[in-house]
């Protein structure tokens, strides 16, 4: 979106240095385990529990997340329910567990799409560079210039909410970050000797992406997934406070906080529990993502 | 600077083409027949309203010719008529926007103010400060707006009285409520953009800490203010504007929530019912003028940003 | 717009020819823009289902200590603006919220659910098919214009003209004629006896009388009538004003200098602007809420209002699985009734009928004499084995998104239907698209909620064969058909009394409909310092013109 090279290159250099550059061949794990930091393990420890949580949802649940309870509606928290009853008596902790799975399953897929999107856009515009390069920034500039929940609200709605075109929509708005940073180490690695060396040997173009260019880019690209998976679930969850997520009885974490928020002064569990689910969730995607950003960046500024 | 900005301005015009195609591609997914989704069921009764409307916009015709026309007929201020309200579509897009705006500039400027005071705090003072702006820039982040809106209504409204929740007065029948009025929402919508630019903020600081000028200013002894105005800030105003640029559609798009939550009448809230309630034209040049909006700032950032460069002033 | 064109265009001329028959009553789901008008009346005196419960007893009548005192503009809250201004077309029941201030008819409703004199002074009724109607003299319309019989005859000549597509054509299609023999004088020639004519009458928009020649944009842009308060602007989804109007008829009304209707979008937002006293009154949806926000705030007052909502849910008679009347009864008894009163209305509110208590030869019993009322697992899996279905799957059931509780009610219905083998498919969508899908009769399985209705024969025109949504549901019963014409023209009341309980047998019998429950339309709720209000079986706000602030 932003015409000017300083402006690009501040944000989205990564600088990764080659593997050939270091010599040696560390890993991205090596370099990882060297530099586990807080911020990593913590979001690593937060994204086991919410796994579990989400894949044994039906063994944790103390309840049916659809069933209605006899406790009565809009209980407080008891001996039973562990965050009380919603506004028809079922049992909310058991619904906040069944609700990371809607959420979970539109933000992977999502972030699917986009890396798959950002790869086909921004490894041609990186590598080919030129009017290729220009052309595809400019689609990328376009694609940028759209508010990813008007956009999408307006596909859901003509399209209908299900969880495949809520998918592709926000991953198709996301495309252009993956793309970005995609972009950047091709345009670096391109341009190193060994690959005009390889090319001089004859090596194909596509060998040449595959065997160099997408090693170096992929540690950014881990980062922003990661980054991205955080900011996937707070829009589909903005999606669904609206009402454009899976219909009824599903419990999706922005659907419950929106239907809640009338109950919210005599009830306030039936809107912090979700609220909090999806802020401990984007939470730890960010921390991942950030805490992946600081071990794999070894010229990180040492202020972090 | 004036041929760096004018370059600018000329490299908007493919982007706006293409803004335009994506919304009048988005026109073209709706199941059914468009001159129907257009006129509403009501109208399409008649079959004199939907010949003419066929024929406004080509309707029959090839793709590429109903996109020219229906350009032509945008960028004359043309978008039809709104179905729900019966007035011409962009006469209440206009009537709302200042709205819209004012709500986004008080947001961008809470953003600016916040975040760039903590991320330098953080990358000054260390310690204390840095724990609290990374939880900041963390927190920031993921508590989305309509949670922090939510919260706000409930213990801002019962526990802080002179800040007036969801009540809107417009500016002319009050000032003082009116702006007091906006304090949760700018909140709720600004907390995002405020992390983003602490962080930004933080490493450009931090960056400029080592510069090497920097230090020997502050080896100097001279005045830590002066220092971090003089040389600190000024560089990191760059990255700040660009990101401030890069985060405008994420902003505009939150206006939708928040007002929504805060029971304003802006272009966001606008954009819901209408979307709600199918009326498409209205949608139509609603997206557009979004579109249009977060590329006309993203030009103020990048002018700005120039501004701030020098190194491409002299270029 | 009756002018023929492709197959497609016939389709919807049929549509529009529908729209235009329908009667008003038949649907409208309350909340995001509500359609419906309500018309009719309620016999005798409302029954309250739920104790008044908050801060103190109802604002009750006028007499309050004190006199009235001039000046103050009343602030209601409100989710939604009008629709459209003009009463003969208007559907939404937001449109009807404001029309009741600013139209009057010839008659109108008492507190007590009577029938008294509005611009009519006095009327005979020379026999059941002949009405005559002296007006009152020195009435202005809002623009000016001297009130006098041509009103009257234009007005109602319009409703019943279909090019107007009025969807009260139905109400006063019975009406061969208009004689006006003199400025005050009216006389309404029959075709039929017409029993809901006079509570049809007096039920705003339903009665509104127009200025004669105005047009229909005229009317929606500066709704000139001759009520208390004339309309000023709307601002989109902000507020409605209106200001007193000067030259009232009725000496010394209206106290306030204004009206003001708060757009706020949604109950939460109104919730807030209720306790913080930005609006002086307000009605809430969600019973749950509407008594908290009364017991903890000091100086509201609460009015829940008498029972007169009910949520029909309709089914597609054309088709499977629904065609088959044991299918339908399976549905019916695999409900809990009881239960789904307690989870979504907290019990503000009781097991019902399309009767509801508030209606002429409403039903108040609590649901252990109607057939296939009483929940009955095991019975209604074995229909469904007679039907031919060991599992049944219901495709769509489409509900109103905007209807918070409708739509916690169809969740409930769901997963005790669910028990008994059924699996239904909650589609919740927005009421227009609803409200179309019905009148074409491409649904499964729909609910519409629907407001208070005037008169009975509104209710139960939906199964009659000939009318416009028994045709799209696919109704075919002539014993029913001919109740319900019965019930129409019937003008001994015990007797129409013992034709509607004999429909409602007849019609739950065959569950063409199942109700899950019925309750008060809206909880009101109003500030202590508003003097002067009555609240009203019809929900209707009239009595605003007898309204002062006390302040």
């Amino acid at each position: 979106m932003v015409g000017s090279e300083f402006a690009r290159r501040s944000i989205e250099e990564s600088p990764v240095p080659s593997r050939h550059e270091l010599g040696a061949r560390p890993t991205g794990f090596t370099r990882l385990r060297r530099r586990l930091n807080v911020q990593l393990v913590l979001g690593l420890a937060l994204f086991s529990i919410l796994l579990l949580a989400t894949v044994f949802a039906s063994v944790i649940s103390t309840h049916d997340p659809n069933a209605i309870t006899t406790t009565g509606s809009l209980a407080p928290p008891q001996a039973g329910h562990l965050l009380g009853t919603d506004s028809i008596g079922r049992d909310v902790f058991s619904r906040v567990l069944h609700g990371g799975r809607v959420s979970l399953q539109v933000s992977v897929l999502s972030v699917a799409v986009a890396l798959v999107l950002g790869l086909l856009l921004g490894i041609p515009a990186g590598y080919l560079g030129g009017r290729v390069d220009q052309v595809i920034t400019r689609v990328l500039d376009v694609l940028f210039a759209f508010p990813a929940i008007l956009f999408a609200l307006v596909v859901v709605t003509i399209l209908g909410p299900s969880i495949r075109n809520l998918a592709l929509t926000i991953g198709f708005l996301y495309a252009p970050r993956m793309a970005r940073i995609v972009r950047a180490p091709t345009l670096a690695v391109k341009e190193r000797e060994f690959v005009e060396a390889a090319r001089a040997i004859g090596a194909g173009d596509l060998r040449i992406v595959s065997k160099h260019i997408l090693p170096n880019a992929s540690s950014p690209v881990i980062v922003e997934v990661s980054l991205a998976l955080g900011q996937v679930i707070l829009t589909e969850t903005a999606l669904s406070f609206l009402g454009l997520g899976p219909p009824p009885p599903a419990a999706s974490w922005g659907a419950m906080l929106g239907q809640s928020r009338q109950f919210m002064e005599f009830a306030p569990w039936t809107v912090l529990a979700p609220g909090l689910a999806i802020v401990l969730s984007a939470t730890c995607f960010l921390l991942i993502g950030h805490g992946l950003r600081r071990a794999l960046d070894p010229r990180e500024r040492s202020v972090r | 600077m004036l041929t760096v900005a004018l370059r600018r301005i000329a490299m908007l015009v493919p982007i706006l083409l293409g803004v335009s195609m994506l919304t009048f591609g988005a026109m073209h997914m709706i199941p059914g027949d468009l001159a129907v989704a257009l006129l509403g069921v009501d109208n399409a009764q008649d079959p004199v309203a939907l010949e003419n409307i066929r024929r406004k916009y080509g309707l029959d015709q090839p793709l590429p010719v109903q996109y020219v026309k229906w350009l032509g007929h945008a960028v004359r201020g043309d978008f039809g008529q709104s179905l729900r309200l019966h007035v011409p579509v962009l006469d209440e897009i206009l009537r709302r926007l200042p709205v819209t705006v004012e709500l986004a500039f008080f947001s961008v400027v809470f953003g600016l103010i916040v975040g760039g005071a903590i991320g330098t705090l953080a990358a000054m003072r260390g310690r204390g400060w840095s724990i609290f702006g990374r939880s900041y820039i963390m927190l920031g982040v993921a508590v989305p707006s309509f949670f922090l809106g939510t919260l706000l209504i409930l213990f801002g409204g019962r526990y802080i009285p002179f800040i007036p929740t969801l009540e809107y007065v417009s500016i002319t029948e009050d000032p003082a409520r009116h702006l007091l009025g906006l304090v949760y929402p700018v909140i709720s919508l600004g907390t995002g953009l405020a992390a983003v630019i602490a962080e930004n903020t933080w490493s450009a600081v931090a960056e400029a800490m080592n510069l090497e000028h920097v230090r020997v200013a502050r080896a100097k002894g001279l005045d830590e203010r002066r220092v971090v105005t003089r040389h600190i800030l000024r560089n990191a105003l760059i990255p700040i504007t660009t990101i401030t640029g890069l985060q405008m559609a994420f902003l505009l798009g939150g206006t939708i929530i928040i007002e929504s939550i805060f029971a304003i009448p802006g272009l966001g809230r606008l954009a819901y019912s209408a979307i709600n309630l199918r009326d498409y034209p209205l949608m139509q040049g609603i997206v557009l003028v979004i579109a249009v909006m977060v590329v006309l700032a993203n030009l103020l950032a990048d002018l700005a940003y120039a501004l701030f460069d020098p190194r491409i002033r002299l270029s | 717009m009756t002018r023929e064109r492709s197959g497609m265009l016939s389709r919807r001329r049929f549509l529009v020819v529908t729209v235009g028959m329908a009667s008003a009553s038949l649907l409208t789901a309350c909340g995001g823009g509500s359609d419906d008008t309500p018309e009719g009346n309620g016999g005798g005196a409302p029954a309250r289902t739920a104790e008044p419960t908050g801060g103190s007893s109802p604002s009750g009548s006028a007499g309050e200590s004190g006199e009235p005192k001039y000046g103050g503009t009343l602030i209601i809250g409100q989710d939604f603006g009008p629709q459209e201004l003009d009463p003969t077309v208007s559907g939404a029941w937001a449109s009807t919220n404001v029309q009741e201030l600013i139209f009057t008819g010839l008659l109108r409703w008492t507190p007590d659910m009577e029938i008294e004199p509005d611009l009519a002074t006095n009327w005979e009724v020379v026999d059941d098919q002949t009405y005559v109607f002296h007006l009152r003299e020195g009435v202005k319309f809002h623009n000016g214009k001297d009130f006098s019989s041509e009103d009257v005859k234009y007005t109602f000549e319009r409703i019943i003209d279909p090019a107007t597509a009025s969807p009260r054509i139905s109400i006063f299609g019975d009406i061969e004629s208009i004689e006006t023999p003199d400025a005050t004088t009216v006389q309404f020639n029959l075709k039929r006896p017409l029993a809901p004519f006079l509570r049809n009458l007096a039920t705003i928009p339903n009665g509104a009388i127009v200025p004669a020649g105005i047009t229909g944009e005229e009317l929606n842009a500066t709704a000139p009538g001759t009520g208390p308060f004339r309309f000023v602007e709307h601002v989109l989804d902000q507020e409605v004003r209106l200001e007193k109007f000067e030259d009232y008829y009725e000496e010394g009304l209206p106290y306030l200098d204004g009206v003001t209707f708060k757009l706020l979008g949604d109950d939460t937002s109104i919730t807030s602007a209720l306790r913080s006293g930005t609006v002086h009154m307000a009605w809430l949806k969600d019973p749950k809420v509407a008594q908290n926000v009364s017991q903890t705030t000091q100086g509201l007052e609460s009015v829940p209002g008498v029972s007169s909502r009910y949520l029909p849910i309709m089914f597609n008679l054309k088709e499977p699985p629904f065609n088959d009347v044991n299918v339908r009864r399976a549905m019916s008894l695999a409900l809990n009734r009881q239960a789904i009163v307690q989870a979504v209305l907290g019990g503000f509110g009781s097991v019902g009928t399309f009767l509801p208590p508030s209606q002429l030869a409403g039903y108040e019993g609590d649901g252990s004499d109607l057939p296939y009322y009483q929940q009955d697992v095991e019975k209604a899996k074995e229909l469904l084995r007679q039907a031919g279905y060991e599992t049944l799957e219901v495709p769509e059931f489409k509900v109103v998104a905007a209807n918070q509780l409708d739509v916690q009610c169809a969740q409930i219905m769901k997963e005790q239907w669910a028990a008994a083998n059924i699996n239904v498919n909650i589609n919740p969508m927005e009421v227009g698209a609803i409200l179309q899908d019905w009148q074409a009769g491409n649904y499964i399985m729909a609910t519409v909620g629907t407001v208070w209705a005037p008169d009975p024969s509104n209710e139960v025109e939906r199964f009659h064969s000939q009318s416009p949504f028994g045709k799209a549901m696919g109704i075919n019963d002539p014993e029913l058909d001919e109740l319900i014409d019965a019930g129409k023209a019937e003008s001994d009341p015990d007797r129409r009394v013992e034709i509607y309980r004999q429909i409602q047998e007849r019609a739950l019998d065959q569950v063409y409909i199942i109700v899950p429950y019925t309750y008060p339309l809206r909880w009101e709720l109003v500030w202590n310092y508003v003097k002067g209000y009555d609240v009203m079986a019809s929900n209707a706000r009239i009595s605003v013109r007898k309204t002062w602030l006390d302040q």
